[in-house]
C-alpha cells in the first residue's frame, strides 16, 4: 500500500505550489489513475513516489516505510523495486532491445544466466520476442514502450509508476498498450500508478482515480465510490450524460428532434 | 644560398620526421584522452543541475580549463618549458614536446566531452536513476555509449589540433615535421624538405579525418 501523506511541493523561485497538501492511498494492486490538466502538478506528484522529485514536506509511506527517510543506498534499493515508464520512453539508443531490459538486472548486479532468462520472459510477456536484437531506432512509439514496460518490470518491482505513458502514443497503439498494463496488473498482481490527461485511460483500466486541479486534490478514491457520489467531479467527467452529447450534437449541426425522427 | 640535397639523404629526412610526428602526436593523444575524458565527465556532473551538483569544484576545473584554453598555443610552449624540464629532464626532443602538447590539447578535448555529453537525453539519465543505479551506472550505461559518437568526433578534431601543435614544438626543438620545416625550409630555403613536410601533413590530416569518420558512421549506424 502506498499512502501520501500532506505532500507538498513548491520549486525554487516560489509562486504557486506544484502540489498543495496531497493526500491520497493506493491500495496493493490497483490500478490508480491520476487525472489533471498539463500543469495540475500530476507529473511532480508520480516522480515524488520514487523521489525524483524531492517534496517540500509530507510523508510518503510504501508498506508502511516513510520513502523520504532513506539514505542514498536505502534509496536506490527502494527505486529497483519501483519500476518508471516514460512518456518518451528514454531507452538507450546505443543498446538492442534485449540489452536495454538488461539495464535494471545489471543495476541489481543479477548474474549474466539470470539476466538472459528473465529477458526471455519479459520479451515474451510484451510481444517482442522477435525484436531482441533491435534498436530502438528501428522501433515503432509502441513497441518502444513495450521494452520501456519489459525494462520497468525486470527486476520484479512491486509498483509500476506511468508517466503519461501513453501520451505520445496514437489512439489504437495507445489501446493496446493499456491492454498489456491491464494484463501485467491481472498476471504480475503489479500495483499500477499512472498519471494522465486522457480520460479514456481511466474509462479504460483504472479501478480507482483522483483528479488533480492547481496542485490541489480535488477528489480520490475508488471508482465505484466515484461514481456513485452525485455531484462527483470525476463522474461527471466520466459520464457527461445528455449535455455533453448534445453539444456535441449542434456543433455538428444535428438538432436533436431531427435525430429522433430518424431513429 | 638554397641548399639541395640529394634523393637518398632527403628521404630517411623526411621518413623520420615523419614517425617523430606519429610519435609526439600519437602519446599526446593519448594522455589528452586519458586527461580530458575523465574531466569532461567531471565538469559535465559537477554543473548546478548536473548529476552530482558541486558548483565549487565546476568553476575550479571550469577555470584552469578556461586558462589553458586562452593561451594561445607558441606562447604556451615557451612557457611551459621549465615545467617539461622538470618531469622530462630535457626540453628538447619529441618526448620533451609531448608535455606542453598535451597540457595545450587537453583542457580543450575536456570541453569537447563535456558539450558531446550535454547532447545526452536527460530522460535517459533519468531512467537509469528510476531503476535504482548510481553516478557510474549514469556514466558507464548512458552518458558515455551515447555520446560515443560525438567524443570519437571530438577525438579526430583533436588529433588533427595535435598535428598542427606537433609542428610549433619544432620552434623549441621539438622534432618532427614542424622542426624539419623550420630548418631546412626557413632556414636554408630547402624547397624539396618543405614541399616534402607540406604533402605529408596534409595527407596525414585527411587520413586521420576519414578514418575517424568512417568509425562514427559505423557506430551511429546503427542506432
Amino acid at each position: 500500500m502506498i499512502t501520501v501523506e500532506r505532500l507538498s511541493k513548491v520549486y525554487a523561485g516560489g509562486g504557486q505550489p506544484a502540489l498543495d497538501d496531497v493526500s491520497l492511498t493506493v491500495p496493493d494492486g490497483a490500478i490508480y489513475g491520476i487525472l489533471g490538466r498539463s500543469g495540475a502538478g500530476k507529473s511532480t506528484l508520480i516522480r515524488c513516489l520514487n523521489l525524483l522529485e524531492r517534496p517540500t514536506s509530507g510523508r510518503i509511506l510504501m508498506q508502511g516505510v516513510d520513502i523520504t527517510t532513506l539514505n542514498n543506498r536505502e534509496l536506490r534499493t527502494h527505486r529497483q523495486r519501483t519500476g518508471m515508464v516514460f512518456q518518451h520512453f528514454n531507452l538507450i539508443h546505443a543498446r538492442n532491445v534485449a540489452d536495454n531490459i538488461a539495464v535494471p538486472l545489471e543495476i541489481a548486479g543479477q548474474p549474466r544466466e539470470v539476466r538472459q532468462k528473465r529477458i526471455i520472459e519479459l520479451l515474451e510477456l510484451v510481444g517482442l520476442s522477435d525484436k531482441a536484437q533491435a534498436f530502438p531506432s528501428q522501433l515503432s512509439g509502441g513497441q518502444k514502450q513495450r521494452v520501456g514496460i519489459a525494462r520497468a518490470l525486470a527486476a520484479h518491482p512491486d509498483v509500476l509508476l506511468c508517466d503519461e505513458a501513453t501520451s505520445a502514443l496514437d489512439s489504437e497503439t495507445t489501446a493496446s498498450v493499456l491492454a498489456l498494463l491491464m494484463d501485467i496488473n491481472r498476471k504480475l498482481g503489479v500495483t499500477i500508478v499512472l498519471i494522465t490527461h486522457q480520460l479514456e485511460v481511466v474509462k479504460a483500466i483504472c479501478d480507482h482515480a483522483a483528479l488533480l486541479e492547481n496542485g490541489k486534490l480535488v477528489e480520490s478514491g475508488s471508482l465505484s465510490e466515484l461514481l456513485a457520489t452525485p455531484y462527483s467531479r470525476l463522474r461527471q467527467a466520466l459520464l457527461p450524460g445528455d449535455a455533453a452529447e448534445q453539444a456535441f450534437l449542434r456543433r455538428i449541426g444535428v438538432s436533436g428532434r431531427v435525430l429522433c425522427e430518424v431513429a | 644560398m638554397r641548399s639541395r640535397l640529394a634523393w637518398e639523404d632527403l628521404w630517411p629526412l623526411l621518413l623520420d620526421g615523419t614517425l617523430d610526428t606519429l610519435y609526439m602526436v600519437g602519446l599526446a593523444a593519448l594522455f589528452t584522452v586519458i586527461i580530458g575524458l575523465p574531466l569532461g565527465v567531471l565538469l559535465f556532473l559537477t554543473r548546478r543541475d548536473g548529476v552530482l551538483p558541486a558548483p565549487v569544484l565546476n568553476q575550479v576545473i571550469g577555470s584552469v580549463v578556461n586558462v589553458g584554453r586562452s593561451l594561445p598555443f607558441i606562447v604556451l610552449l615557451i612557457a611551459l618549458i621549465p615545467f617539461t624540464r622538470i618531469i622530462i629532464g630535457t626540453t628538447l626532443g619529441s618526448t620533451a614536446a609531448v608535455v606542453p602538447i598535451t597540457i595545450g590539447a587537453f583542457p580543450f578535448f575536456a570541453r569537447v566531452v563535456e558539450n558531446a555529453l550535454d547532447e545526452v537525453d536527460k530522460g535517459r539519465i533519468e531512467a537509469i536513476l528510476s531503476m535504482g543505479g548510481n553516478v557510474w551506472h549514469i556514466v558507464g550505461k548512458v552518458l558515455l555509449p551515447e555520446a560515443l559518437p560525438a567524443i570519437l568526433a571530438g577525438i579526430t578534431l583533436t588529433v588533427v589540433m595535435l598535428i598542427g601543435f606537433s609542428s610549433m614544438a619544432g620552434v623549441i626543438g621539438g622534432g618532427g615535421l614542424g622542426d624539419l620545416a623550420i630548418r631546412y625550409g626557413y632556414q636554408r630555403f630547402n624547397d624539396q624538405v618543405m614541399v616534402g613536410t607540406v604533402v605529408i601533413l596534409v595527407v596525414m590530416v585527411q587520413l586521420v579525418q576519414s578514418i575517424g569518420d568512417r568509425l562514427v558512421r559505423r557506430l551511429a549506424h546503427r542506432r
